[in-house]
């Protein structure tokens, strides 16, 4: 068991230290010259030397990785160039928004997700079936950019029920700020719906038809309590690990609701960094994004292996 | 030569139909049969036609301002409107289907050669190759796919050619991902010792054992990713580093009129979107057709 | 017979597939009655486990009754709502299938998989755990507090399938259905879990339907028998008469292609069946066997034969049931075989060891094997699962390097631990016939590219010289040429297994290794095989090395034996010896466990417990924690060296060869460790 856990943790800081890499070369090395494309093509060659000196970005490449590394253990995050902020103090706020609007998504799709999937498992190859697995498939699918543009236009203009901006005013109470949330929440629960409830489908379905499941069936048990004592403790457990490792995709989906909706979050911050080549604030801002991903993963991986027997007890008698 | 009789030989039908046929030419009747696969054909089938025809069909000029016209609503003249610029937008969603249609193909094609050719070696290897290749597939999957493309695109400048590379190098690690698991259950099959056994090179034993027994993954894949990659083409041109400013585009137009709506300028928006939706929802019925014939 | 358990009349169940029903059981009739065990034999593909599920009222989905009525207790079955079929579940029927491992849910303990049974019954929680407890006792389970608290993973085969076997009879229901229940088990497991269904079976008053291919498991457990042919009961009666004295074709021939009673193949060739299982759902109007007997006649195509009475009890569905036995053989009576000459050690390990690391552990599936195949001679080598039979295969193959300090030789001169440094002309010497023809032929390529790659590859040939080749090859293992066109999916099993045979002698090797060549195989093409292996050997002059948990198989084609036994040579010697005796402490249980089909009980040696972990071995003697023969602390303290005992005959045993020989002419053991039984 114990063993079991080092692996894991060991992979994990194997994984974060190349997507440190990955992340560098990505920001610093691939752009090229970093003076340069801050000065612009007719700036003085010299001017760029002098530039490039200051910034460190003449040395060799494994010494501005480690200076940089070094600087992220020290939780200097750097000085994002277009805010002229450390990039720190973006970062932090913008990560509490994001994961205020994500919990308020998880919260609701998950167990509407769950419950779909388990009923088109149920129910499969039935009506039931097909329209949550095909309109699940058709709503996950669609771009987060024209489900949130669609959203708007329903509710937001020609219903107008819910507000177009996710920016409650400042000092309104939860169930306001709640209601600001909705739209772009409901953007991400549509998305992730589909693919959550799928993957429920599918695990309940190989537990199912499980020989297990049969067993249970001819000891004469009603089906309910064959499903719920037998099938969904099987089928529930990897799909709880499955809906973690999402968190990746989600995040993805963030920055374009949070552009959107115009909502000061992870996801909207690396946008701009992209958007005004704001490289310190851009590489920080991802690599933070990698690692909230892998730590999820990771937290997942364990949690389904600490509740799964055959992992807890690995060894026969 | 003492002989046996041989035992086969008073029955005269010891040969089965040829199943990989029957299973190739049953494959094809469901696929035909199966409702999704026959929508998903029509909302595709019509956008690709649009993208081959499109500056045949359009009615208008797609990219002919008029600056007379400028956000004129839906009307019998223009029966989705006009945008900005006075140009008409049933023109412009019908052409806007090319740009995106021949990108996405193209780079999930490339992410798809480079997945498999990564995914054989590693899944027939294994050993260390293996190992360092999956660690490095995880960190590239631990950022989320519209951020590593668009982290690319910033890095390398938008174009066309860009886009096609950026999307297929990160599908690359997915495919891979894909082809290695279903790898790893051929390589245990007794045919590849066999293989072994008469002193194949390991070459023919990926490409021309293995490979033949993995295109069911391998064609699953290619159609769900080919969704993903018209996702991200139209994400990334919405967010605005879409290939070429001059190319009519509906993520593009989408994000120039977007700061209309609250105005009530809806249409420039809400037809491209809904060409958008279609498209993907098309291509992934079909992907979803195809899996459940494959998977069954 | 209204005091039958359960009865079937004329029941014809039918599969829908592609849109069309197919019949897989056409017009079946049995009954059983209280108490009474019924075994139910035939070849894959009959409706065995069709009736099976048909009487448990748990079809697939896309199954179909189209006739025919069940009985249970004289109650129509068929006629049952849901809520009815569930409370016969409860309390009446119950069933038990192959595989215990994924009958039992993974992530409950068995303490609440079996209390269920009983508060279902409405029995209160404690005085369920205590019944619980006493179900487990009754399946010989010695710590039942402690087993209920494990998960099944943490559970050997053997005792998941005694779980499931308690599970089963905890409600003490009226019928027990038994589908293949030891099969995919070890020998020496199963012969422990035959002996306690059968106990209980009295105990309980249980009537059994027990469902198997293994003609002596049903004759060992079975009072009567219904033989079943592509969905029909061909002949049925008194299972001990059946077997002895069979009144249809197809169990004559069945019966003739079964190695047994210490058949060799230098004696008498084994029958086969001609021909092939007809298709599912095939439309047969005649006789079913029709296609495929010796003494079919017009009339047996054109007319179903009834079930004619043969005598008293017993009933045969054949107009010539009384000729039955005069089915003429196919197969020639004797084949010619080769004297295996003895000399200069063909191919030989010393020393091989192999050790794999799993989980962090060593595990260690080969130990110091040394061993020499002689040209032109069976090697024969039987163990149970774990005992490192596969993994020598596989070194000796070069597919699996062994540990440092191993040495292989072929003809005297070195031969490297990997195939990949092998010379072509070592690598063309030892080929093999893998166990699963599905696996072993790539499914995408034709019959000829299979061939003919191998001929290219080791003997570099190319073009009509190929093909000229393949065309040779193919006939040599009757493979009708026509059908070197095909993909493996198109061919039967034995055709594909006669391909990768075609494929083994490709590059003319002087060993073919042979792992279980036969054991996916069905008993009539599993004729076909041995004596088509039996022949080309004899022609080529090749060696084999021949791998099988099938004993009467094993005896049938080797010329010498070699007993592995947790990645240890036991015992290596003649094949007659080793069979004959004295034997070692572990070959003596082998063979005791195995039924036999003239159903005489040799001494019954029940080993207990179960094969320990490779990765875990017992001290001293590796045997010594089963070994019905064990002498004392010497066993547990000193591993026995591999002694010449005999002139050719090794053992690796502390109690000398005449005390065995002594011991075993004897009445079995009576020691604690051993069940004696008397034959009655």
């Amino acid at each position: 068991m114990a063993r079991f856990l080092l692996t894991r943790l060991g992979l994990a800081a194997i994984t974060l230290f190349l997507l440190s890499v990955i992340v560098f070369f990505g920001s610093q090395v691939l752009p090229g010259n970093v003076a340069r494309r801050k000065l612009g093509p007719f700036a003085d060659q010299s001017a760029v030397d002098q530039l490039n000196h200051q910034l460190g970005t003449d040395k060799p490449l494994y010494e501005q990785y480690w200076n940089w590394v070094s600087g992220l253990f020290h939780g200097d995050l750097g000085t994002s160039l277009s805010y002229n902020l450390p990039v720190n103090q973006l970062i932090g706020p913008a990560l509490v928004h994001s994961l205020k609007l994500a919990a308020f998504a998880f919260v609701m799709v998950v167990p509407l997700a769950i419950l779909g999937g388990v009923a088109a498992a149920l129910k499969r190859d039935k009506l039931t079936d097909r329209v949550i697995t095909i309109g699940g498939l058709s709503l996950t699918v669609v771009p987060e950019f024209v489900t949130g543009i669609i959203l708007i236009l329903v509710f937001g203009l020609w219903l107008d029920l819910f507000p177009v901006s996710a920016n409650a005013p400042d000092g309104s109470n939860i169930l306001t700020q709640l209601k600001y949330l909705f739209l772009p929440a409901l953007t991400l629960v549509i998305v992730l719906f589909g693919y959550i409830a799928r993957i429920t489908r599918a695990g309940t379905i190989e537990s199912l038809d499980a020989d297990y499941t049969r067993t249970a069936m001819l000891k004469g048990l009603p089906r309910r309590t064959v499903i719920r004592r037998h099938v969904l403790r099987n089928s529930l457990l990897p799909t709880i690990a499955v809906i973690a490792t999402q968190t990746g995709y989600l995040i993805g989906g963030l920055v374009v609701i949070e552009t959107l909706f115009n909502y000061p979050g992870m996801g909207r911050l690396i946008f701009t960094a992209a958007q005004k080549k704001d490289f310190p604030l851009l590489e920080t801002g991802v690599l933070i994004v990698g690692i909230v991903f892998l730590v999820a993963t990771l937290l997942a991986d364990l949690a389904y292996s600490l509740l799964n027997p055959r992992i807890r007890y690995a060894t026969a008698e | 030569m003492t002989t046996l009789e041989d035992p086969a030989a008073p029955i005269a039908i010891p040969i089965r139909p040829d199943e990989t046929k029957v299973e190739r030419h049953e494959r094809f009747r469901l696929l035909v049969r199966s409702p999704t696969f026959l929508i998903g054909c029509v909302l595709a089938g019509i956008w690709i036609l649009c993208a081959v025809f499109g500056y045949l069909i359009a009615p208008k000029d797609p990219e002919a301002p008029d600056v007379l016209n400028k956000l004129v609503g839906p009307s019998a003249e223009h029966i989705f409107g006009t945008d900005r610029l006075g140009r008409d937008v049933l023109s412009r969603v019908i052409v806007g289907a090319r740009s995106i249609l021949v990108i996405a193909p193209l780079a999930t094609i490339l992410g798809t050669i480079c997945g498999t050719a990564i995914g054989l070696v590693t899944g027939y290897y294994r050993g260390f190759v293996d190992e360092a290749t999956m660690r490095f597939v995880d960190a590239i999957l631990a950022i989320p796919l519209i951020i590593t493309a668009l982290l690319a695109v910033v890095a390398l400048g938008p174009s066309r050619l860009t886009l096609i590379l950026v999307i297929g190098f990160v599908f690359t690690p997915i495919i891979a991902k894909t082809v290695r698991a279903a790898v790893l259950g051929e390589a245990q099959l007794e045919y590849v010792q066999a293989a072994r056994l008469r002193n194949e090179h390991g070459f023919y034993v990926m490409f021309a054992e293995i490979l033949p027994n993995v295109t069911g993954p391998i064609i699953v894949e290619f159609t769900v990713r080919l969704g993903y990659a018209i996702f991200t083409v139209a994400t990334l041109s919405f967010l605005g580093f879409g290939a070429d400013p001059s190319i009519p585009d509906w993520g593009q137009d989408i994000s120039q009129h977007y700061q209309f709506i609250n105005g009530g300028v809806w249409w420039a928006v809400l037809f491209p979107s809904l060409a958008i939706a279609t498209l993907i929802i098309g291509i992934n019925l079909i992907a979803d057709a195809i899996s459940q014939v494959f998977e069954r | 017979m209204n005091d039958a358990a359960i009865e079937l009349q004329d029941l014809e169940v039918a599969y829908r597939v592609r849109g069309v029903d197919r019949r897989v059981l056409r017009g079946v009739s049995f009954a059983i009655g209280q108490g009474e065990s019924y075994g139910l034999v035939g070849e894959s593909g009959c409706g065995k486990t069709t009736a099976a599920f048909a009487i448990m009222r748990y079809l697939p989905r896309n199954a179909k009754i189209l006739n025919g009525s069940i009985r249970l207790n004289g109650d129509d079955m068929l006629g049952m709502g849901g809520g009815s079929v569930r409370r016969l579940h409860a309390t009446t029927l119950s069933m038990v299938y192959q595989n215990p491992a994924s009958a039992l849910n993974p992530s409950i303990r068995i303490g609440p998989q079996l209390t269920e049974v009983f508060t279902l019954m409405g029995v209160g929680k404690e005085e369920a755990l205590h019944q619980s407890e006493a179900m487990l006792h009754k399946v010989q389970i010695s710590d039942p507090k402690r087993v209920m608290r494990r998960y099944p993973h943490q559970l050997s085969g053997g005792m998941q399938q005694r779980v499931v076997i308690a599970m089963a009879l905890a409600k003490n229901p009226t019928l027990l259905i038994l589908d293949e229940p030891t099969t995919g088990l070890d020998a020496t497991v199963e012969a422990e879990v035959l002996d306690l269904i059968d106990a209980l079976r009295q105990e309980f008053g249980t009537s059994v339907l027990f469902i198997s291919h293994n003609l002596a498991v049903i004759a060992k457990m079975c009072e009567r028998v219904g033989v079943l042919y592509a969905g029909r009961l061909v002949e049925q009666g008194p299972a001990q008469e059946v077997f002895r004295d069979p009144r249809h074709p197809y169990t004559v021939g069945l019966l003739r292609s079964i190695p047994r009673g210490g058949v060799r193949k230098d004696a008498t060739a084994l029958d086969t069946i001609p021909g092939f299982l007809p298709r599912l759902g095939a439309n047969l109007p005649g006789c079913v066997f029709e296609p495929r007997c010796g003494l079919a006649q017009p009339v047996c195509r054109e007319q179903e034969p009834e079930l004619y009475p043969v005598s008293q009890g017993r009933v045969s569905r054949c107009h010539f049931h009384d000729k039955a036995q005069e089915l003429p053989r196919v197969a020639p009576g004797r084949l010619p075989t080769a004297q295996s000459a003895n000399g200069k050690p063909l191919l030989e390990v010393a020393h091989g060891s192999k050790t794999f690391r799993q989980e962090g552990q060593d595990v260690l599936a080969l130990v110091d094997v040394s061993l020499a195949v002689r040209p032109g001679e069976v090697l024969g080598l039987v163990g149970e699962s774990g005992s490192g039979k596969t993994t020598l295969a596989r070194l000796l193959l070069g597919l699996t390097a062994p540990d440092e300090g191993s040495t292989l030789e072929l003809d005297g001169e070195p031969l490297a631990g990997k195939v990949e440094q092998r010379s072509r002309e070592q690598v063309r010497s030892l080929q093999i016939v893998f166990q699963n023809p599905d696996g072993a032929l790539n499914r995408r390529h034709s019959v000829r590219r299979i061939i003919g790659r191998a001929l290219d590859k080791l003997l570099d040939l190319h073009g009509r010289e190929r093909d000229q080749r393949v065309n040779e090859l193919a006939e040599s293992v009757r493979f009708d040429e026509a059908l070197l066109a095909a993909k493996p999916a198109q061919l039967s099993g034995g055709l594909k297994q006669r391909v990768s045979i075609a494929r083994a002698f490709a590059g003319e090797p002087r060993i073919v290794l042979c792992d279980e060549p036969t054991s996916a195989l069905d008993v009539s093409v599993q004729a076909a095989i041995l004596n088509l292996l039996v022949e080309l050997q004899t022609q080529k002059g090749v060696s084999y090395v021949f791998i099988s948990h099938d004993l009467g198989v094993v005896r049938y084609i080797s010329d010498r034996i070699a007993v592995m036994y947790l990645g240890r040579l036991q015992e290596v010697g003649d094949a007659e010896t080793v069979f004959n005796g004295p034997h070692h402490p572990y070959t003596e249980a082998l063979l005791s466990a195995v039924p036999t089909l003239e159903g005489q009980e040799r001494g019954r040696i029940r080993l207990e417990g179960e094969i320990p972990s490779a990765a875990n071995p017992p001290s001293g003697c590796v045997f010594h924690t089963r070994c019905p023969r064990f002498l004392g602390e010497i066993c547990v303290q000193e591993e026995p060296p591999l002694a010449e005992v005999e002139p050719g005959h090794w053992m690796r045993c502390h109690i000398p060869v005449d005390e065995l020989r002594r011991l075993q002419a004897e009445a079995p053991p009576a020691a604690a460790r051993v069940q004696s039984k008397t034959t009655t």
